[in-house]
């Protein structure tokens, strides 16, 4: 009697996004619940049998109401069964969002596991065990009660945990919420569903992290999936099917400037071609340029901004070094030269508190130059 | 450019000038007022600037007054090594000719060709204006009264510019750096204000990010609060949970009922005992009851038989006092017996004694009236004596201030005659023959010496008569006298005196009288010394007693009667005494009467006492014989000893039962069974409220905003960062661009104040000039390191000082290639003579390299400077 269903994680419901402002963060908070419609429609388009959420479904506990009830609504393209575990943004506590999604009148197929009790309501064909978060800080492994759980024969056993496990996961030494990598086999697990790491990632062939289903930051982790896991029976390897259901790419990109002009940058930013509008990139930028190239940068970068979904630019390492004909298009002698040259020799020193509102100031003079060359 | 002729013709009031030979140095044209050198500084004006085909006003006013002429000037000029002739006629057949450098030019080319030459820009229409159309000559020309204004850079601003910058070998950046720094300067004003402080969207941010800071905080407060309520409401349940699961209230309660059942079981003793101790009670009083009756009983007997005693001794009593009575009354009998006889002796002692007295008072009496009848005659006699005297006196109405008026008038006729005498004729009659003299009327012959005092006739026996008048003032003599005599005589005669002798006499006879009286009177004192009426009392007084007497006269004896009277003071002694001890006897008798009535009294009493307590005590055994009261005692006594035993029993079994303990145990039950009850209570009302709360927060999606908002802060901080930057890189730009500027600008004016330096010295030491940056007029001269604004100097020094800028500029000007001559219009008329002396050597350094022209009406001024003069 196989059991198939999805499996996801870290919905992070209610992020905020602030740094990204205006109509652009707006989409970006509301195609939160896009994706979710999404998973919706792929398990009842697959017919699973049920949809497990490991963990931090909110991205906070005090979200507002309407929040959940926005949720709420997009689960409603999916009737099988969803099946949340509280992690540690939305743990279960005497007051939470649990609490109060309870009081909305979520459909019966919501099920909350906010308590280490069994899930069994696939007719003894599998049973789900929780290891809910019911505070926010647990410093103890919550799937413990795992290895003594008691189930029907015939049943598949699916754990549904939130947490870290330390020996497996890449440069995560922390011990919140730890869970240790055998809880497999000494629970008997035929499937362990794992979330709050944010990337796709296999703990070990019956044991993985889903991910977040739509990117939500701009490290590379291949986010942006779920799972379609099925097991045919008791003890059976699980068959898992990674699913891309992100609408959004994030992307970090450094670039560095070594030759004084903008080409590397340009190259860099040719590669977001395809699909723009769904980028959301986090550039920085490095190295040294001339004034022309700066402006050169300026320019093209602005164009860029316009066309890809959101885009935020670090140059604080860039730095302007005006070269002679630079100076000589603004002034070749005269007081301006005069003051230009001061200008560079501030900019030039480390030392000198202004040296960066002096490159500032450079990058100005040539604007204005421009502009008046323009006109 | 260089002047070297020019010739005037009916321009204005010069009909017809011509100034020659002008060198190439200093040329002094001399004229004095009215003689036109204005005008011949205008006339060069009009030749170099105006069209030739000027109409209108400005043409008419070049002719000369009324006169309708054609002005004409002819100019020989050289310049950029060539030498011109310029020809003009204004206002009838208007001309222009220009010869020179082997070209010939005529009409509006001449003017073109002279603004080209010269660097100006010829007027459009109508008459030129000097500072746009006159390029450097404005500055150059100076028209008189001018020197010390402004120095007119005007229009050769642009040339001067360029010159200086040549000198300074710097392009200053003209128009573009102009622009730059105002776009600079723009750039600068959109991110602070005047005052430096951040304004516009530069401060709108950092005030944004400061308020949203605040609602952040606001917020996280709140979250905190939230997780605060939340954590609350874990510990709450965790409580009511353990609670109800150790089934603690179930426990207080049945600790409960137990202790009040203890407490119940403790009354009941209580009460026992309570009624054991009211029983005892009880029994006490009756006992006591019976007690008291028999004891009462007892006392009856006992006052019955102390009143018995009593009346016993109140009889005795009075039978002493009826004894007592008796021996008083003897007593004072006896007395009266005895006090009357004494009284008897006394009586007839003193009746004795009194006869005696009288006899020998009698006696006494007639010895004193023998006595006292001579001394009353020699008084009576001595009265009379006065008396009569006194009426003497008093006869003679007379007093010493009498006589004494009497003397005074009789002196005063005296002295009137004495002086009637001495004013008189005294006659002293020597009869031969004893003739005999008389006055006529009187009868008696004169004496024979005489003094006549009046009209007389003197009849002279044998002789005749001789009428004698005594001179003057004899008359009012007499008339003094005669009125003394009369007052004499009327005071004689008012007193009753017929002279004065006899008033003294009179008088004498009165005090006589007085003596007499008076002596009298001594006598009379002497022998009645209380007066003749007193005397005169005594005597009838003793006469009177002898009257009464009545002759009998026994003889008395002296001593018999002081024994006589000694009698009678011992009987009166007697009897006094007797009568004393009388009367105490009396009152011991009453005394004692009174005493045995009290004692009768006590005895009554006494008597029914006894009947009374007799009888009560008769009626007390009727009630109760003694012996049923003894029983009765008997039976009480040992009720009580009973009913005391039981509440022993009864308060032992109290103290057994330990009332103490238990209700300290009910009282510890009850609390502990209340304070569980509430605080479950409280527990329960906290949790439904923290309930409610935080539903409320839910809906108030506080969470969502505080993250969206740490999101915006973010953002927004980057934003200001960046901006901050901006605005300090547009401050910096400003700041960068206005220093170089003022500093090459400070390069670029240089030259002035080195061109100017050397003629400074001569007039105005340790002074510089300061121009005007923009504008290059003269801003400041700065003397001694201290800066003053060019307007604040007196004329005098603003003259010389714009005379020596313009020297300066010419210099600079001519080594850019603009040379031009100097033309000074009596530009030095304000300055003093010893600064004038030093003028002239500045002029004279100037003139090494630039023709100047000096036009004054004060030849004397430039005898000595060196220059060839030039009249007009």
């Amino acid at each position: 009697m196989s059991f198939a269903f999805l499996h996801t994680a870290d919905w992070q419901i209610g992020k905020p996004f602030g740094t990204v402002p205006g109509d652009a963060g707006a989409e970006l908070r509301a195609q939160r619940f896009g994706t979710v419609s999404t998973i919706a429609a792929l398990a009842q388009a697959r017919g699973v049998d049920a949809v497990l959420v490991a963990g931090d479904v909110f991205d906070r506990n005090e979200v507002d109401d309407r929040t959940i009830n926005r949720l709420l609504q997009a689960l409603r393209g999916f009737d099988g069964d969803w099946v949340f575990l509280p992690g540690n943004h939305d743990a279960a506590l005497p007051h939470s969002v649990w609490t109060r999604l309870r009081q909305m009148q979520p459909g019966a197929n919501v099920v909350v596991a906010d308590t280490p009790q069994p899930i069994d309501r696939w007719g003894g064909r599998a049973v789900v065990l929780p290891a809910p978060l019911r505070r926010r800080r647990e410093g103890e492994d919550q799937t413990v009660w795992f290895d003594g759980a008691e189930t029907p024969p015939g049943a598949i056993r699916v754990g549904l945990a939130h947490g870290s496990v330390p020996t497996r996961l890449p440069g995560t030494a922390e011990a919140a919420n730890p869970i240790p990598e055998t809880r497999v086999q000494t629970a008997r697990l035929d499937y362990l569903a794992l979330g709050d790491w944010h990337g796709l990632f296999e703990v070990s062939p019956r044991a993985f992290y889903s991910g977040t289903p739509e990117t939500d930051r701009h490290r590379a982790n291949s986010s942006g999936q779920v799972l379609a896991v099925e097991i045919a029976g008791p003890g059976a390897m699980p068959r898992v099917e990674p699913i891309r259901v992100g609408r959004y790419g994030w992307r970090q990109m450094a670039v560095e400037l070594l030759d004084g002009t903008a080409e590397a940058l340009l190259a860099a930013l040719a590669e977001l071609e395809h699909e723009p509008g769904q980028a959301v990139v986090s550039l920085t930028i490095a190295g040294s340029i001339s004034l022309a190239e700066r402006h050169r940068l300026a320019q093209a970068l602005e164009g860029w901004r316009a066309r890809l979904h959101h885009l935020d630019v670090d140059d604080g390492g860039l730095l302007e070094d005006p070269t002679p004909d630079d100076l000589d298009a603004l002034d070749s002698a005269g007081f301006v030269r005069q003051a230009l040259d001061a200008l560079k020799a501030k900019a030039a020193d480390p030392a000198d508190p202004e040296a960066a509102a002096a490159r500032v100031a450079l990058r100005m003079a040539y604007l204005d130059h421009m502009r008046s060359v323009a006109s | 450019m260089k002047l070297r002729r020019i010739e005037i013709k009916d321009f204005r009031k010069l009909g017809h000038v011509v100034v020659d030979g002008l060198g190439d140095g200093l040329n002094v044209v001399v004229g004095h007022n009215e003689a036109g050198k204005s005008t011949l500084l205008a006339a060069l004006r009009t030749a170099l600037f105006e069209r030739h085909r000027l109409g209108g006003k400005v043409a008419e006013d070049m002719l000369p007054y009324g006169q309708a002429v054609r002005p004409e000037i002819w100019l020989d000029f050289e310049a950029e090594g060539a030498s011109y002739r310029l020809h003009k006629a204004f206002v009838q057949k208007p001309e222009a000719e220009l010869i020179g450098d082997g070209q010939r030019w005529t009409g509006d080319a001449v003017e073109e060709r002279m603004a080209q030459m010269f660097g100006f820009t010829p007027p459009g229409r109508g008459e030129s204006k000097p500072d746009q159309h006159h390029g450097v000559f404005g500055l150059l020309w100076v028209e008189q009264g001018t020197a010390h204004r402004a120095l007119g850079v005007g229009a050769g601003r642009d040339h001067l510019a360029a010159a200086l910058e040549r000198e300074v070998g710097q392009v200053t950046g003209g128009e573009r750096g102009r622009a730059l720094l105002a776009a600079a300067e723009a750039r600068r004003a959109e991110f602070w204000d005047k005052r430096d402080n951040p304004r516009g969207s530069y401060r709108l941010l950092m005030s944004e990010l400061a308020e949203a800071k605040e609602r952040f905080a606001g917020l996280e407060a709140q979250l905190r609060s939230h997780e605060d309520k939340v954590a609350r409401l874990g510990a709450v349940d965790e409580i009511l949970a353990r609670h109800a699961a150790s089934g603690a209230q179930a426990q207080a309660a049945r600790a409960l009922e137990a202790a009040h059942k203890a407490v119940a079981a403790i009354g009941t003793l209580e009460s026992a005992a309570q009624r054991a101790g009211e029983g005892v009670l009880h029994a006490r009083l009756k006992a006591e009851a019976v007690r008291a009756r028999v004891s009462e009983r007892g006392r009856l007997r006992d006052g019955i038989a102390k009143a018995v005693a009593g009346l016993g001794q109140a009889e005795s009593d009075a039978g002493e006092g009826d004894a007592v009575v008796a021996r008083c009354v003897t007593q004072a009998e006896q007395l009266a017996g005895q006090t009357k006889e004494a009284q008897t002796a006394e009586r007839e002692a003193g009746a004795l004694l009194q006869r005696l007295e009288r006899a020998m008072r009698d006696a006494q009496a007639r010895e004193a009236l023998d006595r006292l009848a001579g001394q009353l005659e020699a008084a009576r006699r001595a009265g009379a004596a006065q008396r009569k005297a006194l009426a003497e006196a008093e006869a003679e109405r007379l007093t010493d201030k009498d006589v004494a008026a009497l003397q005074k008038l009789d002196e005063a006729v005296r002295q009137h005659r004495l002086r009637l005498d001495a004013a008189g004729v005294r006659l002293k009659l020597v009869p031969e023959a004893g003739q005999a003299a008389r006055i006529e009327g009187q009868a008696e012959a004169v004496a024979r010496e005489l003094t006549v005092s009046a009209d007389a006739v003197l009849w002279l026996e044998g002789f005749g008569r001789i009428e004698i008048h005594p001179g003057g003032g004899i008359a009012p003599l007499r008339a003094a006298l005669e009125a003394a005599e009369r007052d004499l005589a009327q005071a004689l005669g008012r007193l009753g005196q017929p002279s004065l002798a006899a008033a003294q006499a009179a008088l004498a006879r009165q005090a006589e009288c007085r003596a007499r009286a008076e002596q009298e009177g001594r006598t009379l004192a002497a022998l009645a010394p209380k007066g003749l009426d007193a005397l005169e009392a005594d005597w009838a007084r003793y006469q009177a007693q002898l009257d009464r007497a009545q002759g009998d006269a026994e003889p008395v004896d002296a001593q018999a009667v002081v024994a006589a009277r000694q009698a009678a003071e011992a009987a009166r002694g007697l009897a006094e005494t007797l009568r004393g001890a009388e009367a105490e006897a009396r009152t011991a008798l009453e005394r004692a009467r009174v005493d045995l009535a009290v004692r009768t009294e006590r005895v009554t009493q006494a008597k029914a006492l006894v009947e009374r307590l007799r009888g009560e005590l008769d009626r007390a055994l009727l009630a109760e014989p003694d012996a049923v009261l003894e029983a009765m005692a008997g039976e009480t006594d040992a009720a009580l000893a009973a009913a005391a035993a039981g509440a022993v029993a009864a308060k032992a079994a109290l103290e057994a039962a330990d009332p103490e303990a238990a209700r300290l145990e009910a009282k510890r039950a009850e609390a502990a069974e209340a304070a569980l009850r509430e605080d479950i209570e409280r527990l329960s009302r906290e949790r439904r409220d923290l309930d409610i709360e935080l539903r409320t927060m839910g809906r108030d999606g506080l969470g969502e905003a505080r993250d969206a908002l740490e999101g915006e802060i973010a953002y927004m901080e980057r934003r200001l960062a960046q901006m901050t930057l901006e605005a300090q890189g547009a401050r910096l730009l400003h700041e960068a661009l206005v220093a170089a500027q003022r500093e090459s600008r400070d390069r670029w004016l240089a030259p002035v104040r080195q061109r100017s330096a050397p003629y400074l010295r001569l007039v105005q030491p340790d002074s510089a000039i300061v121009l005007n940056e923009q504008t290059l007029e003269l801003d400041q001269v700065v003397r001694g390191g201290v800066p003053e604004p060019f307007s604040g100097l007196s004329v005098g020094a603003r003259e010389q000082i714009a005379v020596i800028t313009r020297l300066a500029l010419a210099d600079i000007l001519r080594e850019a290639g603009r040379a031009s001559c100097i033309v000074l219009d009596d530009a030095l008329v304000n300055t003093d003579e010893a600064r004038l002396e030093r003028m002239h050597l500045v002029l004279h350094k100037a003139a090494e390299n630039q023709q100047i022209l000096i036009l004054t009406c004060r030849e004397r001024d430039f005898l000595q400077l060196g220059a060839p003069i030039r009249r007009m």
